[in-house]
C-alpha cells in the first residue's frame, strides 16, 4: 500500500533515493521497476538507469500491454530510453489504482511480445557543408575522417526513443564517438535531415529544422516527420537503422525524389 | 464561415484548443491554451463546448476585423480589449456586427488573453487538435497569425440564438498577480538534489526571465544545488516539469514544451497552477510551495467543481 501523503517516488526512494537506485541496480536494469510521481497527471515507470536494449524493451513491452489493457483514465504513454511515462486523468483513475494496474503488467512482462523490428538503410553524406562539425569531431577525437565514417556507418543501431520535437530517433553511439559531450554553443539554424551526435547518443537525422547543441556531422535526404500520417514518423522506437555513405550527387538525386514523394526508404530487413 | 481578417497580428497570436493528445510518444507536444480555465470559460460564454478552438493573444493583442456578425467573449489577461475603439467588457458574452474592429490596448494584468467566437475557430484538425504549435509547424499555417490571414469559424450553431448574455460573476474571475505562489509536487528526480537544494527551491523567490514563451519559462533566483550530476538519461517532460540544468536555475516547461529532456526535474507544477503561471510575464516573481499528490488531486477536483458551477450558471 502507498501511504497517501508519501511524497515520492512511490517506491520510497524520494529523499536521498540515490541509494535505493544503486541497491536496486542489476545488469539489465532494476530488479523491480521504480514508480515515480510526475506531477498530478503522470507516473514514470523506470526500469533502469542506463542505455540498454533490454531495459528499453521492457519499456515498450509495458507500453504495448498498457495500450491493450485499455484502462479507463489512461490518456497516453511516452516510452523513453529507460522509462515509460504514463499520462492519466486523475478525475477518472486514482494514482494507487493505476500503479496497481502497472505493477500487474510488470508481473507478466515475460509473456509480452513486441512488434517486429524493421531495419532501415539511411543514406548519409558526411562532412563539408553537409556536416559542418565533422572536422571538429575528427580533431577532438584525433581520428581521420575515414575512421569516423568507418565507425559511424555500416553498423546496425537499435532505436531507443523518438522524442524532443518532431520525433528525433536516438541510438547508442559506439566508442570513441560516445565521448563527445554536447557543444558549448548550440548550432542555431540546423536543417531537417541533419545527422547529429552528442552525449553518448546519435540522432538518426533531425526531423525538423531548428537549433541543436549536438555535433552536426552529415546529412540524410530522408524525411522522418509526416504530420499527415498516423504514426507521424517513419522510424519508430524498436526499429533499427544502418547508415550507408553516399556522394553529394546521390544525395541531391535522392533528396529530389523524397521531396516529390517518389522514394520509399529502403527497409533492409524485418525481424 | 469567415470570422476575422487579421489587420495587425500582435506580439504572438495563435489558435488554441485543449491540446493534442496521444502523440507525445512521437515527439508531438500537447500544446493547447496556456490558461485552460480562461479558454473553457470563454467558450462557455459564447455557447460552445469548452474545448473549442479560440484565439490566444500574448501581451500585445492583435487587431481583427469581424467578417460576419458574431457572438464573442474575451477572457484571460486584461490586454485592454476594445470593440470599434471602445473598451469591451471581459468575461462576458458580446455580440459584434459585421465590420467591427476588435483590438487590444495596453496590457493591464496577465499575459495571455482569449477571444472565443460562437461555433469555435475553424482550422483543420491535425492529430485531433486545432492548436497551432509553431515549433513543429502544426495546426493552421503552422505559424502565429500574420497580417492578412483570414480566420474561419464553424457554422453559427443553434445554441447561439437560445443562449442569453452572460457575465461571469466577479468572485469567479481570476486575479493575476505579479508575484505569487506556485504549488508543485516534488519529483520525479528530486533525489538528484541535496536537502539544501530542495530547501533553496522551496524558499527562494524566482523571477521569470525574458526567455519565457509557450514552450517554457526560464527562471532566475537562488542556485539550486545538485548532489552530483545534473543530467539524467533523457526521459519524458510533460507540461509543468521543472528542469534544473547544471547552472542551478529552473526551467519550467509549459504547453508547447518538448516531449523529452535530459535535465533532472526537481518538481512538477500542479495542474491547477499551470494556468495562473502561464499568466505571469517576464519580471514577475514566483515562490514554489510543495503539496502532496493527494492535495494536488483535491485541488484539481475543486477546480472541476468550480467549472461545473460556471457551466450551470451559463447554461440555465
Amino acid at each position: 500500500m502507498i501511504p497517501p501523503t508519501l511524497p515520492l517516488p512511490l517506491d520510497g526512494g524520494g529523499q536521498g533515493g540515490g541509494g535505493t537506485r544503486m541497491a536496486n541496480l542489476r545488469m539489465n536494469g532494476y530488479k523491480n521497476a521504480r514508480y515515480l510521481i510526475v506531477g498530478d497527471r503522470g507516473i514514470s515507470v523506470e526500469f533502469g538507469n542506463s542505455l540498454d536494449e533490454e531495459i528499453n524493451r521492457k519499456v515498450h513491452k509495458m507500453m504495448h500491454a498498457l495500450e491493450k489493457a485499455g484502462i479507463p483514465g489512461v490518456i497516453e504513454t511516452n516510452p523513453t530510453i529507460r522509462s515509460l511515462f504514463v499520462y492519466y486523468d486523475p478525475l477518472r483513475i486514482g494514482v494507487k489504482k493505476l500503479t496497481q494496474e502497472l505493477r500487474k503488467i510488470e508481473g507478466r512482462m515475460a509473456d509480452i511480445a513486441l512488434p517486429k523490428s524493421r531495419l532501415f538503410e539511411v543514406p548519409i553524406v558526411y562532412g563539408g557543408e553537409y556536416g559542418p562539425d565533422f572536422e571538429e569531431v575528427a580533431r577532438l577525437l584525433n581520428l581521420t575522417p575515414e575512421e569516423i565514417i568507418g565507425i559511424h556507418s555500416g553498423k546496425e543501431y537499435f532505436i531507443y526513443d523518438t522524442g524532443f520535437i518532431g520525433g528525433s530517433a536516438h541510438f547508442k553511439i559506439p566508442p570513441p564517438l560516445d565521448s563527445l559531450p554536447r557543444k558549448k554553443t548550440p548550432n542555431l539554424g540546423v536543417p531537417a535531415g541533419a545527422v547529429l551526435i552528442a552525449g553518448g547518443l546519435g540522432s538518426v537525422y533531425k526531423p525538423l529544422a531548428g537549433p541543436t547543441g549536438w555535433y552536426w556531422i552529415g546529412m540524410s535526404p530522408l524525411k522522418q516527420w509526416f504530420p499527415e500520417k498516423d504514426p507521424p514518423l517513419l522510424i519508430l522506437a524498436g526499429d533499427k537503422i544502418i547508415y550507408r555513405p553516399i556522394t553529394p550527387e546521390e544525395y541531391r538525386e535522392l533528396k529530389k525524389k523524397v521531396e516529390e514523394g517518389h522514394s520509399e526508404p529502403k527497409i533492409v530487413n524485418c525481424t | 464561415m469567415r470570422a476575422f481578417e487579421v489587420i495587425q497580428p500582435g506580439a504572438f497570436t495563435t489558435v488554441q484548443d485543449l491540446g493534442r493528445y496521444g502523440y507525445q510518444k512521437y515527439g508531438v507536444s500537447i500544446s493547447g491554451a496556456m490558461d485552460r480555465f480562461a479558454l473553457r470559460v470563454a467558450n462557455l460564454l459564447v455557447g460552445n463546448e469548452e474545448g473549442e478552438a479560440a484565439i490566444e493573444a500574448t501581451i500585445i493583442g492583435p487587431k481583427l476585423k469581424a467578417l460576419s456578425k458574431m457572438r464573442v467573449a474575451f477572457t484571460g489577461a486584461d490586454l485592454s480589449p476594445e470593440i470599434d475603439g471602445k473598451p469591451a467588457l471581459m468575461w462576458r458574452t458580446l455580440d459584434v456586427p459585421e465590420g467591427s474592429i476588435l483590438s487590444f490596448g495596453p496590457p493591464k494584468s496577465g499575459c495571455r488573453a482569449y477571444l472565443a467566437v460562437a461555433g469555435g475557430i475553424d482550422l483543420p484538425l491535425v492529430m485531433g487538435s486545432r492548436s497551432i504549435h509553431t515549433r513543429s509547424n502544426l495546426g493552421g499555417n503552422g505559424r502565429a497569425l500574420a497580417k492578412g490571414d483570414v480566420i474561419k469559424r464553424k457554422g453559427s450553431g443553434i445554441r447561439i440564438q437560445e443562449s442569453g448574455i452572460y457575465q461571469l460573476p466577479e468572485d469567479l474571475v481570476p486575479v493575476y498577480r505579479r508575484q505569487g505562489q506556485v504549488r508543485v509536487v516534488l519529483g520525479p528526480q528530486n533525489d538528484y538534489f541535496t536537502r539544501k537544494g530542495i530547501e533553496t527551491f522551496l524558499s527562494g523567490i524566482y523571477e521569470i526571465t525574458p526567455q519565457a514563451d509557450r514552450m517554457g519559462y526560464r527562471l532566475k533566483g537562488p542556485k539550486i544545488e545538485h548532489k552530483g550530476e545534473a543530467d539524467i538519461i533523457t526521459d519524458a517532460t510533460p507540461p509543468g516539469s521543472i528542469q534544473v540544468p547544471g547552472d542551478g536555475m529552473p526551467i519550467i516547461l509549459l504547453a508547447d514544451g518538448q516531449t523529452t529532456g535530459g535535465y533532472s526535474k526537481i518538481a512538477t507544477v500542479t495542474s491547477v497552477d499551470q494556468g495562473p503561471l502561464a499568466q505571469a510575464r517576464p519580471g514577475d516573481r514566483v515562490r514554489f510551495q510543495r503539496v502532496t499528490i493527494t492535495e494536488a488531486h483535491r485541488l484539481l477536483g475543486e477546480m472541476e467543481k468550480k467549472m461545473e458551477r460556471i457551466r450551470l450558471k451559463l447554461r440555465k
